[in-house]
């Protein structure tokens, strides 16, 4: 800091610090810079000088914009983006890997909760009545998997979902603020991003199931007439589709209706249209710990665990590529407990446990670090 | 009206809704464009004379981040890489409107009256010293100069970042800043004594 003393007045007035000092109220950039002048009293003419010329040059003249103005501007850009995003270019969007490329990357933080919703596709008229009912409301996006055993999503929210084959799902190309509704034909495994503020629903078919960031399973099967959930962790609750309560669920924030606690399961029966629930105790947890299986039976935790394979893992989970200096990284141990985070957190959480980054390259996670001694 | 931004540290912000951004979260370019509307306006008024041009540069900023999320870098310095996008786009358009002027400029009476927000780029690009500004103290800048006051003092970028902006070396930005500044010292001293009486 000595080297002030041989400043010019343009010269502190290029200084990061001493701009600081003049434009904000910050105490102690004023203690400091007081006691600088108080031991060279001589640089004080300086001092002022630069003072000066940072408030003159800090006070070029500003456009007069008027709230109404930036209101207006901002409706703008909205409009044209919704100009552009005809749902057929989102959907051709979202069917190339770039999609989820970009979006698997967006590690949103506070992610947490999964569970697992199965339907059949016997009921398509219900699936494509609530999507119909839907698009009046949002700007839906369909993705349907026909080949792939699982096919990776990632939803607006940051939550990723496994799509399994011969199964379609619709969601809105952006959230509400209050709520976020997607629809499901088939079978897929969630990841949903925790947000208290905006619940999650997942209308399949004659059931709706409620979370705001919990683990659980919902395994419908109309063929046989039943539609089973499970709770994992966390709490959820469910209820029909038509009932006086789905109205009701959607704008509050609170579980309500048929609550499930973890090890709970409840079966629904249909019979002559009518819905009759059991609700079951588990005393021992549904999913028993395992590195393999369906990610639904999978557990994420780690001790001491080499990275290669927790890596190897998620790819196979995922169905991602990762790439990374197996000689440099493959041994470092982690000690993580990711069995309830999604995708994106799983990464973060693994990569920070080994001081790495990782970003998405042409659809492959790339983790770069300088490695553990 | 807000003044400076400079000591404010969006930094953590801003790459949190950079990553909601490119995971298409619409909230997320509505708070970025909430954020930084005032400035990026500020900004592209200073450097075009033009409000209604920078009206729709920085609409284009905004709705082509949107439109190229997906392709969006990770990590980047957020009010760097909106500053850049919003010059690069002005550029462009004062371009393409200089080409339109051109061949139907007979048209276009209204540019006919001043100096036209083109023919200001243009100099500003090609190193003119025109003097166009007619502020407090600060008409004996140059384009070059003025814009680089602007962006030092007003927007909180680093030289490495100005320089970057303009395409110009580290260097020759602080040289920039250094002959701007002995500009307005002299010019200080005249009305040193204006100052002195707040």
């Amino acid at each position: 800091m000595s080297d002030y003393l041989t400043y010019t007045p343009e010269e502190f007035a290029t200084d990061d610090y001493f701009i600081h000092w003049v434009l904000s109220t910050d105490l102690e950039a004023e203690t400091f810079w007081q006691n600088w002048l108080d031991v060279y009293p001589f640089k004080r003419s300086d001092v002022e000088t630069a003072r000066q010329l940072v408030l003159t040059a800090n006070q070029l003249p500003e456009p007069a914009v008027s709230e109404t103005e930036i209101a207006a501007l901002k409706q703008s850009v909205f409009d044209r983006i919704d100009a552009n995003e005809s749902p057929k270019t989102v959907v051709r969007t979202l069917f190339s890997r770039w999609y989820w490329a970009a979006a698997v990357l967006a590690g949103l933080v506070g992610l947490g909760g999964w569970y697992l919703v199965t339907q059949q596709r016997a009921n398509k008229a219900e699936y494509a009545q609530l999507v119909k009912q839907a698009t009046e409301k949002y700007d839906l996006v369909e993705v349907e998997n026909q080949t792939k055993p699982t096919r990776l999503i990632v939803l607006p929210d940051g939550s990723s979902v496994l799509l399994k084959k011969g199964s379609k799902l619709s969601y809105p190309t952006y959230f509400s603020r209050s709520v976020r509704e997607i629809y499901l034909s088939g079978e897929a495994f969630f990841e949903i991003a925790k947000d208290p503020n905006r619940p999650f629903f997942v209308f399949a078919n004659e059931i709706v199931t409620k979370v705001l960031g919990t683990s659980f399973n919902v395994k419908a099967f109309p063929d046989d007439k039943r539609i089973q959930i499970t709770v994992k962790t966390g709490k959820v609750s469910v209820y029909e589709t038509k009932s006086p309560e789905a109205a009701q669920q959607a704008k509050n924030r609170r579980l309500e209706g048929l609550v499930l606690n973890p090890g709970q399961e409840v079966v629904f029966s249909k019979e002559a249209d009518q819905m009759e629930a059991n609700v079951v105790s588990h005393t021992v947890p549904m999913v028993s710990p395992k590195k393999s299986g369906t990610i639904q039976e999978m557990a994420f935790e780690y001790d001491e665990t080499p990275v290669s394979e927790i890596f190897s893992q998620l790819e196979k989970t995922y169905t991602i590529r990762i790439d990374y200096d197996h000689a440099l990284l493959g041994n470092c141990p982690v000690t993580a407990s990711l069995t309830d985070e999604p995708l994106y957190e799983k990464l973060k959480l693994t990569c920070r446990a080994i001081r790495a980054q990782y970003e998405i390259v042409n659809g492959e996670v790339v983790v770069t670090g300088k490695g553990c001694n | 009206m807000q003044k400076r931004t400079h000591s404010e540290n969006r930094t953590e912000d801003d790459l949190l809704l950079w990553t909601a951004l490119r995971a298409s979260d619409r909230n997320a370019l509505g708070k970025l464009f909430d954020a930084y509307v005032r400035e990026l306006l500020t900004y592209g008024y200073r450097i075009s004379q033009d409000m209604a041009l920078t009206k729709d540069a920085v609409q284009d900023v905004f709705v082509d981040l949107w439109a190229y999320r997906e392709t969006l870098s990770p990590t980047v310095e957020v009010r760097f890489y909106l500053y850049s996008c919003l010059r690069r786009t002005l550029l462009k358009q004062l371009k393409d409107r200089r080409q339109l002027s051109t061949d139907w400029a007979e048209s276009d009476m209204t540019r006919q009256a001043e100096p036209s927000a083109e023919t200001r780029w243009v100099e500003l690009e090609t190193g003119d010293q025109q003097q166009a500004r007619i502020s407090n103290g600060l008409q004996t800048l140059s384009n070059r100069e003025y814009e680089v006051v602007s962006l030092k003092y007003y927007t909180g970028l680093k030289i490495r970042q100005i320089a970057s902006l303009l395409n110009l070396k580290e260097q020759t930005v602080a040289n920039t800043l250094q002959n701007a500044l002995l500009k307005l010292r002299k010019h200080l001293i005249h009305f040193l004594f204006l100052y002195l009486l707040f």
